[in-house]
C-alpha cells in the first residue's frame, strides 16, 4: 500500500478547486439525470472538452461528480412520473411509481437516495482497497465466462415474472427479435433494415425504455382523464410529513437488502461491457427472490426501490476498476472518462498508479467525498422534487411527453427515436393491459446482441466442440447455477398450482 | 378481458409474430454462416430472429392451451379491459400524440408542442387563462431553451425557421 | 358546447401569434455565418479508443478558432457504418462532420458493398495516421515476429487474433499478413478496440492489432509484447520495435488514418472555411502537446492533398479485399 501517496491525495483534494468542482459537478449531474431523456452521459460528453484544458484535479473531478449525480437523479422521474432517467433506474420505476402514486412520494425518494449513496460508498471502498486483487477478477472472464453470466442473467431475470411464465418468456423473445435490428460488428451484417437507413443502428435502448414505461402510462392515464385524486395536497405529501418520510428503522431495516444489491453492483461493475441496467434488475430480481415478502414487490415495496438503486450507484465506483487496471473501461461513461484521463496525460492502465499515484488517490478520495456530498444536496432536494406530486396531471402528463420527445430526438436528431417512441409506448400499453411484464423484455433487448456475440466468440475460442466448456470452471458455475434457478422455479411452480396452468 | 381471453388473443399474437418474422427474414437477413463457424454447428445472423419465430410459434400454441386449463378457466371475470368512456379519450391522446410527431418536421418543435400540450390541456379540463399561458407558452419555451441552447440539440425549426 | 369553444379558439390564435413571434425573436439571433449552430463530429466506434481520445483533443482547442462549440458525437456499431449513414443523413452544411477511418471509409463499405464510397464524402483534413501494431503477450509462445511466424507455420489455426470488428482494422491487414506469409490463424471478432485488449489481456487471444495509445501502458509494464508494426520506419513511441520493411515484407504496411470529412453535397466555400478551422487546430501549440501525451504524432494533409493520399488507399483496399474475398 503506498501509504505516503494515500495521505498526500487526501490533502491534495481537499481544496477549493477540486471541492467545488465535485460539487459542480453533482448538482449538474442530478439535474440532467433527472429530465427524462438526457442522460448524464451527454452531460459528460459536453464538458469533457472542457476538462481537457483544466488541470486533472479540477476537470476530472467535474465528470466525476456528474456521474454520480446523474446516477441517483436517474431515479427522480422513475419514482415520480415513471419515466426512467437513465437506464439504470428502469427497475426503480417497479416499485418507486406505485409507492408515489400512494402518496408516498418523498419516502421512496430518500429510500432511492439513502440506497445509493450506501450503494456507491460501498464500491469506491472496495475500489480503494481491494483495487489490484479485483482487477485479475476482469481478467477471468473471456468470451465463455460472458456467455455463461449472460445466459444465468436472462434466466434469473425472465424468471422474476410475476404469475405467468408463458408471458415472461412471450416478453422475452419479444426483447430478443427487437435486439437483432440493425448491422453487427462481430458478423458484419445487417438485419430487418427494410433498406431504411434509420434502422441501421438498432432501436436505442433508452427509446425503447422512454416508450414503455412513460408513453404507455401517459395513455394509461389518458382513460381516466388524467384525473387525480380527490385529496388535499397533504394527503399526496403523505398525512403531515410523518408517514412520507423514510424513518431510521425503515432505513435500517434495509441493510441486508442493500449489502446483497451492493455486493451485486459491484461485481457487475468490475466486470467491462456489463452496465447498471443489468446490476439493477439482477438486484430486484434476487432482493424479490429473497425477501419475506415477496408478493409487496411491484406494488410499493421499500426493497424493491433500495435493490436496484443500491446496484446501480456500486456498479458505478467499480466500473473504474477495470479502466484504472487495464485501460478497458466498464461502460460507455468510464469509457469518456478514459479519453480524459488520457488527455491528461495520465494513461490507464498497470503504472497508472506507479506514475501518477497522489492525483490518483486523490480522485479516489473525492469518489469518497463526492458520496457524501451527493447525500447532503440530494437530502434537501427530496422535498423539493416531490412536489411535483401536486402538479395536476393534466398539466404534467402531456408535459412529460413533450420533454421525452425532446429526449429521444436528441439521440440521433431524427424524429425515427420520436415514432419508435411511440410504437413502444403502444406496445407497453398493451402489455400493461393484458398483464406482460416489462422486466424480461429489457433485459433481452440489452442482452441480445451481447449474448449472439459471445456466442459466435465462445464457438470460435472453444474451436466448435460444446465439450471443451468444462475446461472454463467459472463458465460451468454460471451454468450451474442457471440449472439450480430454473429446477427450484419448476419445483416451486408445481407445489403452488397443482394441476392449474403450466 | 377474463384471463382465459388475454392468453387466447395473445395466442393468436404471438403466432402472428412468428409467422411475419419467417416470412422476412429471408429477404432482411443473411444465411451465410458467420466466419468462425460454420463446422459443427451453422450460426448465422439468421440463427436468433428464426430461434425467435420458432419460439414465438411454441409459445402462441402453448397460450392457446393453456387457455383451456381448468385453473384458468375458474379465474372470475376481470373488469374490462378499457371502460367505454375511457375510450374517447384514448384515442384523443394518441390522435394527439402522432399529429405532433408527424407536423413537429414542419411547424418545428416549439409550435408543435405549444398546440399539443394546448389541445391536450383544453381536452382534458384545464382553464383559465394563467394555466393555459403556462402551459401553452411558458413550458415550451424553457423546454426549447433548456434543450436547444443548454444542451445543444437542435431541435426542429419548422416554419419559423430563419 | 359554444361556452367551451370560444376560449379554446382565442387561446389557440394567441399561442400561434406568441409562438411565432418568440420564434423570431430567437431566429433573429442566429448570423449568416458560418458556423451558425454548434458542430457536430460524429466519431464512427466506441468511447475510449484512440479515435475518440483524438477527437476529444480536436474539440476542445476548437473554442480558440471558432464561435460556436464544436461536440463530439458517438455512433459505435457496424465498423463505422453506423455513423457513416448518419452523418450522409444529415443536411451538408458543414455543422456535421465524420471523423473517418479506414475502417469506415475504405474497407467495410468496400467489403459489404455499402451504399457509399470514396465520393459520398468530401476530405477536409487528414489530423494523422498511425501504424497497425502487431501486439502479442509477453508470455505467448513467441518473442520475436520471426518466431512468430515460425510458430504459426508449425501450428496453424493454433495463434487466435482479436480484432476490432469485421472488416476493419487490424482485421484486412492481418488476414492480408497470413495470405502474405502463408500461415493461418483464427480470427476472433470483437466489438471494438477496448474488449479486443481485454481479450489480449486475458489471455483469449495472443495477438491483436491494438494501437499504441491504449497499449502503451501495458507494455511498459511488461504484458504485452510489440512484435512488429505495419509501417516503413520505427514509430517514436516504439523505438526497439522492427518496421514489416525491415522484417523484409514492404508491401505489409497498413496506416490507421484519422481525419475529417464532409458529407458529399457541402458547399465549396464551407468546405474552403472548414479546412481553414482545421489547418490552424492542426496547427495548434496545445494540441500538438495533447496528441504526443497519446503517443503520437500530428501528420497534418489538406483537403485535396488528403484526398490524393485517400484515393490511392482506397483503391489499394479495394483490389486487396478481392483478393482476401476469394
Amino acid at each position: 500500500m503506498q501509504y505516503e501517496a494515500i495521505i498526500d491525495g487526501f490533502w491534495m483534494i481537499l481544496d477549493w478547486g477540486p471541492l467545488a468542482m465535485l460539487a459542480a459537478g453533482i448538482l449538474i449531474g442530478i439535474l440532467v439525470g433527472s429530465m427524462p431523456g438526457l442522460t448524464a452521459t451527454m452531460a459528460i460528453a459536453l464538458l469533457v472538452p472542457l476538462s481537457y484544458q483544466l488541470p486533472a484535479l479540477l476537470g476530472i473531478p467535474l465528470l466525476i461528480g456528474i456521474y454520480k449525480g446523474g446516477l441517483y437523479g436517474g431515479a427522480i422521474p422513475a419514482i415520480l412520473i415513471s419515466t426512467p432517467g437513465t437506464g439504470g433506474a428502469a427497475a426503480t420505476i417497479f416499485d418507486g411509481y406505485p409507492m408515489a402514486q400512494q402518496g408516498k412520494a418523498r419516502k421512496a425518494l430518500q429510500m432511492s437516495l439513502v440506497a445509493s449513496t450506501a450503494g456507491d460508498a460501498i464500491s469506491d471502498v472496495v475500489l480503494f482497497l481491494f483495487m489490484a486483487p479485483l482487477a485479475m477478477v476482469a481478467l477471468l472472464f473471456g468470451a465463455p465466462e460472458y456467455f455463461a453470466l449472460f445466459v444465468f442473467s436472462l434466466v434469473i431475470i425472465a424468471g422474476v415474472t410475476g404469475d405467468s411464465f408463458l408471458k415472461g418468456v412471450f416478453a422475452a423473445f419479444l426483447g430478443l427479435l427487437v435486439s437483432t435490428i440493425g448491422i453487427d460488428s462481430v458478423s458484419g451484417s445487417s438485419r430487418f433494415t427494410f433498406g431504411n437507413l434509420n434502422f441501421t443502428g438498432g432501436i436505442n435502448f433508452m427509446t425503447m425504455l422512454i416508450g414503455l414505461f412513460a408513453v404507455s402510462e401517459v395513455l394509461i392515464q389518458s382513460e381516466k382523464g388524467f384525473r387525480d385524486r380527490d385529496r388535499k395536497s397533504s394527503d399526496l405529501l403523505g398525512a403531515a410529513h410523518g408517514e412520507n418520510s423514510l424513518t431510521w428503522r425503515e432505513a435500517w431495516g434495509m441493510r441486508r437488502v442493500i449489502a446483497q444489491s451492493s455486493a451485486i453492483g459491484t461485481f457487475i461493475g468490475i466486470i467491462p461491457g456489463l452496465g447498471a441496467p443489468i446490476a439493477a434488475f439482477l438486484a430486484y430480481t434476487f432482493a424479490k427472490r429473497t425477501s419475506r415478502n415477496p408478493e409487496l414487490f411491484g406494488k410499493g415495496s421499500l426493497e424493491g426501490v433500495a435493490a436496484p438503486e443500491s446496484a446501480n450507484n456500486a456498479v458505478n465506483g467499480a466500473n473504474f476498476l477495470p479502466l484504472f487496471a487495464f485501460g478497458i473501461p466498464g461502460d460507455i461513461i468510464a469509457a469518456v472518462m478514459l479519453g480524459a484521463f488520457v488527455a491528461q496525460g495520465m494513461r490507464p492502465g498497470p503504472d497508472l498508479f506507479t506514475q501518477h499515484a497522489a492525483t490518483m488517490y486523490a480522485l479516489l478520495w473525492g469518489m469518497i467525498i463526492a458520496n457524501a456530498m451527493l447525500f447532503l444536496f440530494a437530502w434537501f432536494l427530496t422535498s423539493l422534487y416531490a412536489r411535483i406530486v401536486l402538479i395536476p396531471k393534466r398539466i404534467l402528463f402531456p408535459a412529460i411527453l413533450a420533454i421525452a420527445t425532446v429526449g429521444s430526438y436528441s439521440l440521433n436528431n431524427n424524429l425515427f427515436d420520436v415514432k419508435a417512441m411511440i410504437v413502444f409506448g403502444i406496445v407497453g400499453y398493451g402489455m400493461k393491459k393484458f398483464g406482460i411484464p416489462f422486466a424480461p423484455m429489457i433485459i433481452t433487448a440489452l442482452l441480445g446482441r451481447s449474448v449472439e456475440n459471445s456466442l459466435v466468440q465462445s464457438y470460435i475460442v472453444l474451436e466448435g466442440k460444446l465439450m471443451n466448456f468444462l475446461s472454463h470452471p467459472i463458465a460451468m458455475a454460471f451454468f450451474v447455477l442457471t440449472g439450480v434457478v430454473l429446477l427450484a422455479a419448476a419445483i416451486g411452480a408445481k407445489r403452488r398450482k397443482p394441476g392449474g396452468e403450466n | 378481458m377474463t384471463e382465459v381471453g388475454i392468453y387466447r388473443v395473445l395466442g393468436g399474437v404471438s403466432l402472428a409474430i412468428s409467422l411475419a418474422v419467417y416470412l422476412v427474414v429471408p429477404g432482411q437477413v443473411s444465411m451465410q454462416p458467420i466466419p468462425g463457424t460454420g463446422d459443427l454447428v451453422r450460426i448465422t445472423p439468421a440463427t436468433v430472429p428464426l430461434a425467435c419465430a420458432t419460439a414465438f410459434a411454441v409459445i402462441g400454441v402453448m397460450l392457446v392451451a393453456s387457455s383451456f386449463s381448468r385453473g384458468l378457466q375458474r379465474q372470475a371475470p376481470d373488469a374490462k379491459l378499457i371502460e367505454r368512456e375511457a375510450l374517447p379519450r384514448l384515442s384523443f391522446t394518441v390522435i394527439m400524440l402522432l399529429a405532433y410527431v408527424f407536423t413537429m418536421e414542419f411547424l418545428g418543435y416549439l409550435l408543435a408542442t405549444s398546440l399539443f400540450l394546448l389541445m391536450l390541456n383544453l381536452y382534458f379540463g384545464t382553464r383559465g387563462a394563467t394555466q393555459l399561458g403556462i402551459v401553452a407558452i411558458v413550458v415550451p419555451i424553457a423546454i426549447y431553451l433548456f434543450f436547444g441552447r443548454v444542451m445543444l440539440i437542435p431541435l426542429p425549426e419548422g416554419i419559423l425557421e430563419n | 358546447m359554444s361556452k367551451r369553444l370560444i376560449p379554446w379558439s382565442m387561446a389557440s390564435l394567441l399561442t400561434i401569434i406568441l409562438a411565432m413571434s418568440f420564434g423570431l425573436l430567437s431566429g433573429l439571433a442566429a448570423a449568416d455565418e458560418f458556423p451558425s449552430r454548434p458542430i457536430k463530429l460524429v466519431i464512427p466506434f466506441s468511447a475510449g479508443g484512440s479515435h475518440d481520445a483524438h477527437a476529444r483533443a480536436i474539440v476542445s482547442v476548437a473554442p480558440t478558432y471558432i464561435d460556436q462549440p464544436m461536440i463530439v458525437v458517438l455512433k459505435p456499431g457496424g465498423t463505422g457504418a453506423i455513423a457513416a449513414q448518419f452523418v450522409l443523413n444529415s443536411r451538408p452544411d458543414g455543422h456535421t462532420l465524420l471523423f473517418g477511418a479506414p475502417d469506415t471509409n475504405s474497407l467495410v463499405n468496400q467489403a459489404q458493398n455499402l451504399p457509399y464510397g470514396r465520393d459520398s464524402f468530401i476530405p477536409i483534413a487528414m489530423i494523422n495516421y498511425s501504424p497497425v501494431p502487431i501486439m502479442a503477450r509477453a508470455d505467448a509462445p513467441f518473442k520475436t515476429f520471426e518466431e512468430f511466424v515460425a510458430y504459426a507455420k508449425a501450428n496453424p489455426g493454433k495463434v487466435r487474433y482479436g480484432s476490432a470488428g469485421v472488416w476493419g482494422i487490424p482485421h484486412v491487414p492481418f488476414e492480408y499478413l497470413q495470405k502474405q506469409l502463408g500461415i493461418k490463424l483464427t480470427h476472433v471478432p470483437y466489438k471494438g478496440g477496448g474488449p479486443a485488449l481485454q481479450a489480449l489481456l486475458q489471455g483469449e487471444v495472443m495477438i491483436t492489432g491494438s494501437q499504441v495509445t491504449q497499449s502503451l501502458s501495458h507494455i511498459n509494464a511488461g504484458t504485452i509484447r510489440p512484435l512488429a508494426v505495419m509501417d516503413k520506419t520505427r514509430h517514436k513511441a516504439l523505438p526497439d520495435t522492427p518496421t514489416m520493411v525491415e522484417l523484409g515484407y514492404p508491401d505489409i504496411v497498413f496506416y490507421l488514418w484519422r481525419g475529417v470529412l464532409a458529407p458529399k453535397g457541402t458547399p465549396p466555400e464551407i468546405v474552403e472555411h472548414l479546412e481553414d478551422i482545421f489547418q490552424k487546430i492542426a496547427e495548434d501549440k496545445s494540441f500538438y502537446r495533447m496528441i504526443r501525451r497519446f503517443g503520437e504524432q500530428v501528420i497534418f494533409m489538406r483537403g485535396d492533398e488528403f484526398g490524393a493520399y485517400w484515393s490511392a488507399e482506397y483503391e489499394k483496399m479495394g483490389a486487396l479485399i478481392k483478393e482476401l474475398k476469394k
